[in-house]
């Protein structure tokens, strides 16, 4: 959005039809070949002044109509060119919707098909989502009206105002300013650009690039004290991943990261072993049973973590200092119990 | 936190989602409310969606978006303004996208609600995850527990050397921190038990339906608190305020910074392992035997040199 998209907001704050001319240009593009029987052409398109287009510069327009493309393609709206077969590539394009890929085939879900997704979604809204709950909600809702379930009891959400705001900066693509206080109770204003949000242990996170550090930082949802409107929009690098950033309580110290080996036994269920390691690190399965690579800032701190999940089949293997922070729980342990 | 200014980008996306909710709505149309609730947006914000989605119109059919606000309510009028149903945005895909890989959702079922749902392209890799550990018979036991089909499992508890078979009438999924779990009447035990989902190997359904018992359950802590056994901790109270455990009866403070915790627990190893891990930090307390066995445990653990 450029400055020159947006006219002043008026005194009174009265509605006023020509605020946001760019959301005006690309709703009315979308209703215009929504509610049009025919394709139509680019000059249609780029000529036509009531549209949004039409500056005189032709070039410019058509630049304009791209981006505009794009803009209702984030959204789920696909606006695809055709040609009329045997067409010259100089023949001039023309434009519709693609209406097998923006609008939802309601009749390709089965009942049996909506009533599994209509259970999995409020199980994951009745045990209290606290990362999801709103998308899933509108998930929720569009199945719903999809498959005229509309009469089943919608579980109760419960809305976390902090959550929904990294939420609406996130499926917006716009970065999100926020005052967060961090662990230590430090106050700090931020600008990030959401990359991705998880939830662990029932608490909300959200990773992204931080403008005061300029790397990628995780946060908790429930450590912002007030946040903005989003501002500017991003895109996210195609080699982020999200799984990186799934940390563990050994990620959490000023020390540079070694690599650790831990074991599973032969038998431990794959199930069990994938939930554990969270995608982190290289996980091999072998005949002797698994084992598990990953850097680690805290060898007490993963010594730890591998204590407990001792019980299934969870042993430290190298390096060595791993063991002897394992050993030394041991020794505390017992010490503590009142044998020497 | 509605939010109260929208950028460009967002009056977009809601002028969007509120069209297409209306024309869903049909005639009765929606009450201001519950579109500012459901879009997240203040009353300001709506009326300039509206002024926006009202200047709508295409030159050459004539033909219009007519927006009507009849008191509370706002309709619109006619097909002009015919949205239907979109496909889930990006965003919301990837949600959608996590929760049918996350549930285990039959891949046949999972590939047409992909089919009917997803955006053409997610446009990016997967974005939105958890943790949650939930094993890969969630979606069975969900349609179990919705049917009253008794099962068949291959479950290893924490303290089985091997797997073993049990027949269980399945009675409720609950999560404790990152960890699923079946509750579900144990048929030999007679009594009811939970089951981590992560720890199921195998799930066969029966032909025979479930028994009604009379016992309810309510919780996971409930079910621990039935067929366990408990044992007094004593450890910081900064800790004692941290742990997840499922089994957690009561927590009582000593003024002291520590604190004396009752836990339920239904396996000795997952109990001394928890203890162990806090490296000396808690205590067993007034049970002699209990500490020893602890000890010896420990002690087996360690490496050798």
């Amino acid at each position: 959005m450029t400055v020159s998209d947006m006219t002043a907001t008026n005194k009174t704050n009265a509605p006023e039809p020509g605020f946001d001319k760019t959301a005006q240009r690309i709703l009315n593009l979308f209703f215009v070949l929504n509610s049009s029987p025919e394709p139509l052409t680019t000059e249609q398109i780029v000529l036509d002044s009531d549209l949004g287009y039409g500056s005189g510069n032709v070039d410019s327009d058509k630049r304009k109509f791209r981006r505009d493309r794009d803009k209702l393609l984030e959204r789920g709206i696909v606006i695809k060119e055709v040609r009329a077969a045997g067409a010259q590539e100089t023949e001039e394009s023309a434009w519709t919707i693609d209406r097998e890929h923006t609008f939802a085939a309601g009749g390709l879900i089965t009942a049996d098909d909506a009533d599994i997704l209509l259970n999995a979604i409020d199980q994951t809204l009745t045990t209290g989502s606290s990362a999801f709950a709103t998308p899933l909600a509108d998930i929720r809702s569009k199945i719903a009206y999809l498959t005229g379930e509309t009469n089943t009891a919608e579980p109760p959400v419960v809305h976390s105002p902090t959550v929904d705001a990294v939420w609406s900066a996130f499926a917006d693509r716009c970065a999100l300013r926020f005052l967060y206080q961090n662990g230590r109770g430090e106050q700090r204003q931020r600008t990030v650009c959401v990359y991705g949000m998880f939830e662990r242990e029932g608490t909300a996170y959200f990773c992204g690039l931080d403008d005061a550090t300029g790397k990628i930082r995780t946060f908790r949802c429930d450590r912002i004290v007030r946040a903005w409107r989003p501002s500017r929009a991003y895109a996210i690098p195609a080699d982020f991943n999200l799984n990186d950033y799934l940390f563990f309580e050994f990620d959490f110290s000023d020390c540079q990261p070694v690599t650790a080996t831990f074991s599973f036994a032969p038998q431990a269920q794959s199930d069990m072993v994938h939930g554990l390691t969270r995608g982190r690190g290289r996980l091999e399965h072998a005949k002797d049973g698994w084992t598990w690579t990953v850097d680690v800032r805290d060898l007490n701190a993963a010594a730890s973590f591998c204590m407990e999940h001792s019980v299934d089949g969870m042993r430290p293997v190298a390096p060595n200092e791993l063991k002897q922070a394992w050993n030394r729980l041991i020794e505390r342990t017992v010490s503590a119990h009142g044998r020497a | 936190m509605a939010v109260r200014k929208l950028t460009s980008e967002q009056r977009l996306s809601r002028s969007i989602d509120i069209m297409e909710a209306l024309y869903a709505a049909g005639e009765a149309g929606m009450t201001r409310d519950e579109i500012c609730s459901r879009f997240d947006i203040s009353g300001a914000s709506l009326d300039e969606i509206i002024g926006i989605i009202s200047t709508l119109a295409d030159r050459e059919s004539g033909a219009r978006i007519i927006c009507e606000c009849r008191d509370e309510r706002v309709v619109l009028i006619g097909d002009a303004g015919r949205v239907l149903p979109l496909r889930l945005s990006a965003a919301e895909g990837a949600v959608l996208n996590h929760e049918l890989e996350s549930l285990g959702i039959e891949e046949c079922a999972a590939a047409r609600i992909r089919r009917a749902l997803l955006p053409a392209e997610l446009g990016y890799n997967q974005r939105v995850v958890d943790t949650v550990a939930r094993g890969s018979y969630w979606q069975q036991l969900c349609c179990a527990i919705q049917d009253g089909v008794r099962c068949l499992v291959t479950y290893r508890s924490l303290d089985d050397q091997h797997p073993r078979r049990r027949l269980i009438d399945p009675l409720k999924i609950t999560t404790n921190g990152d960890q699923t779990y079946l509750i579900a009447w144990d048929v030999e035990a007679d009594g009811q038990r939970s089951y981590r989902m992560d720890k199921i190997e195998e799930l066969l359904l029966t032909e025979d339906s479930v028994v009604r018992h009379t016992t309810e359950t309510t919780s996971l802590h409930d079910s621990l608190a039935q067929a366990s056994q408990s044992v007094k901790l004593l450890m910081p109270l900064d800790m004692a305020e941290r742990v997840r455990w499922a089994g957690i009866r009561s927590i009582k403070a000593d003024g002291e910074g520590t604190a004396s915790v009752t836990v339920s627990y239904s396996s000795e190893n997952w109990l001394f392992s928890q203890i162990i891990a806090a490296g000396g930090a808690i205590r067993i307390a007034d049970d002699p035997a209990l500490s020893k066995r602890l000890c010896d445990a420990a002690e087996a653990m360690a490496f050798r040199s």
